[in-house]
């Protein structure tokens, strides 16, 4: 893999992303799944307004600052969960078939005895796929974000680190998923990549349990399904830095998944940063040695 | 040598593709790939275009080994399945291609142009390729492949989906490329179509290679002579003797004499001549592609 990075090399890879970005802008699971955001945005938004009419207007006996602030933090802090689970849906949804839908259908013989090398292509699917997710996660996590500090004036601490950290969600996903599909097919690549979403997310619940009554093995069974895939942590982190400490009325967060206690250390947070990556290198290496 | 091979060998799992394939394409050749269905044409083409690796043995295309990526700037090639993204026209697929292949986007609009009115697609430009026609398609397959003007074409079935207009169309364009000194690697099995534009060809059946050479090569050999007489005759032993002819069939008006080849035929007709007998016409059987395809193939498959 010592391939020279030439600029004739990067416009290879930008035609590949940006016709994949094109792509993915029109099919049918964004489309889909935009609308279905823009529906689940607008309940929120609805659920805030009227939380925080009932609070402005004393319908809520004497309550004073702190707890107000707590309940808004708690309010945001709900909303990201399912808003993430969304991008993370999209996200393995549009990548699953990236690189084997092409390759069953043979519209991949045309690209591919064009002076491009395979993992190029490769990359170019990733970085296209990548940049549709990053503007879809921005506007999703960034209108959950505004919406709870609009009308809740939710308390957000870290803010620039937390979407950074939730743009960075789906990219995790979208590695997993490229990678997938240059070996398997699209559908048991799919089936696979949610498997692995849903076998994240319970490692994350254990570990967290594990944190609170203190026992080791929960952690430790955590940490290898981070290993795994590590969506569930980043999330974690995400949410550590979006809310200032304390303010959450329970240390696990209202309901163990949506919180953020056993928050991640800093070199989970590296991992999950080029686990996106690694990913993408090991479908490069597949992909390369395979028969088209 | 524009196209080498040694021994090229393909196994998908434990069933062979291609065994030990060597072939030579000179340049400026249109070559004829040939053999019946599943005899391994595609597998070759998709070898020499790097989609497959070769389970062992080499190859070299325009002078880089096999899945060098360089040498596709140089070469172009329609796949068998010729299938291309239904939501694009052929002006963003072409500039989709043409990025790929390196090009100037100064280039790419007029070379467009160029390839789509040489296939007879240049009012489609902005159509979807989802509702083109499946000859359309291979039509946009094969301005898609020649694109950046390449020195090798691989083609494999080019006609497969065109009407005889199309094929014949497709003909003119690649004695056309031909003239303009590129080299086409034709896989088909349309023998008729392979005669007429074809330099060279090979035979492949059940994987190997079983005949290959200059098509008027293959194409020469012992002759059939059809004579049509103005009256019942039977030529002397010595007469055909003479010229090494031998008498296959004899009907009262009518004679067919083998001969070891096509340059013995006046002499045939002067001794014939020479003996008395008034001849009305005389044809000569030709030996062509099909007879060739048909011995080859189906000698494999009694030997
Ligand atoms: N991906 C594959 N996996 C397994 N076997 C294959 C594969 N592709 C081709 N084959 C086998 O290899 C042999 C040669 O196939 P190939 O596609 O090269 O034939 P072909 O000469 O192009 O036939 P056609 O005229 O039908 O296009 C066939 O017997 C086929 O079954
Ligand atoms: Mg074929």
């Amino acid at each position: 893999m010592a391939s020279v990075w030439t600029r004739s090399a990067a416009r290879r890879v930008l035609a590949v992303a940006a016709l994949t970005f094109r792509e993915a802008r029109r099919r049918w699971v964004v489309v889909a799944a935009a609308a279905m955001t823009l529906g689940y945005l607008a309940l929120y938004g609805a659920g805030l307004y009227f939380a925080s009419r009932d609070i402005a207007g004393g319908a809520i006996s004497s309550m004073d600052e702190v707890t107000i602030k707590m309940i808004g933090a708690q309010m945001l802090s709900l909303g990201l969960f399912p808003s993430s689970l969304i991008v993370g849906l999209v996200a393995v949804f549009s990548s699953v078939g990236s690189v084997s839908g092409e390759l069953d259908s043979s519209v991949a013989h045309g690209p591919l005895t064009r002076p491009i090398r395979r993992s190029e292509y490769v990359l170019g699917k990733f970085v296209g796929l990548a940049a549709m997710l990053t503007v879809y996660s921005l506007a999703v996590m960034g209108s959950v974000v505004g919406l709870a500090v609009g009308f809740m004036d939710a308390p957000t601490d870290n803010l620039a680190a937390a979407i950074a950290l939730f743009v960075l969600e789906p990219l995790i996903l979208c590695g997993v998923a490229v990678f997938g599909s240059t070996r398997l097919p699209t559908l048991a690549n799919g089936v696979l990549c949610t498997a692995l979403y849903g076998i994240g997310f319970i490692g994350g619940v254990i570990e967290q349990i594990g944190s609170i009554i203190s026992n080791q093995v929960m952690l430790n069974i955590g940490i290898v399904t981070s290993l795994l895939l590590p969506v569930d942590a980043v999330h974690r982190k995400a949410v550590t830095e979006l809310l200032p400490s304390g303010v959450l009325l329970d240390p696990s967060g209202g309901g163990v998944s949506f919180g953020a206690s056993a928050v991640p250390s800093g070199w989970m947070v590296a991992y999950a940063v080029a686990f996106p990556l690694i990913m993408i290198l090991l479908g490069m290496r597949v992909l390369q040695k395979r028969d088209l | 040598m524009i196209i080498h091979t040694e021994d090229l060998t393909k196994y998908y799992g434990c069933k062979l593709g291609n065994d030990r394939i060597c072939l030579s394409v000179p340049e400026g050749h249109i070559f004829g790939f040939l053999g019946p269905n599943g005899a391994g044409k595609s597998t070759l083409v998709k070898m020499l275009v790097g989609l497959i690796h070769p389970t062992s043995g080499a190859g070299e295309v325009l002078g880089r080994p096999l899945g060098d990526t360089s040498a596709r700037k140089r070469m172009g090639f329609l796949p068998e399945t010729f299938r291309y993204q239904g939501w694009l026209t052929p002006a963003e697929l072409l500039a989709y291609h043409g990025r790929l292949l390196g090009m100037e986007a100064s280039q790419i609009g007029p070379a467009t142009i160029d390839v789509m009115t040489q296939v007879g697609l240049a009012d489609e430009l902005r159509t979807k390729i989802r509702n083109f026609s499946k000859g359309m398609q291979q039509r946009l397959g094969i301005a898609c492949a020649m694109l950046s003007g390449p020195e090798l074409l691989f083609l494999d079935e080019p006609t497969s989906a065109l009407d005889p207009l199309g094929r014949r169309h497709v003909r003119e364009l690649l004695l056309g490329l031909k003239a303009k000194g590129t080299t086409i690697f034709l896989n088909s099995h349309l023998l008729s179509e392979v005669e007429l534009v074809c330099d060279s060809v090979a035979v492949i059946d059940r994987a190997r290679i079983v005949a290959s050479g200059s098509l008027s090569e293959l194409l020469t050999g012992p002759c059939e002579v059809e004579v049509f007489l103005a009256e019942p005759f039977r030529p002397a032993e010595e007469t055909l003797a003479g010229v090494r002819g031998t008498l296959l069939e004899s009907a009262p008006e009518r004679l067919v004499i083998g001969l070891p080849d096509a340059e013995a035929i006046p002499a045939l007709v002067a001794a014939l001549v020479h003996e008395g007998t008034r001849i009305l016409g005389v044809e000569r059987r030709k030996r062509n592609l099909e007879t060739l395809f048909i011995e080859t193939v189906s000698e494999e498959q009694h030997g």
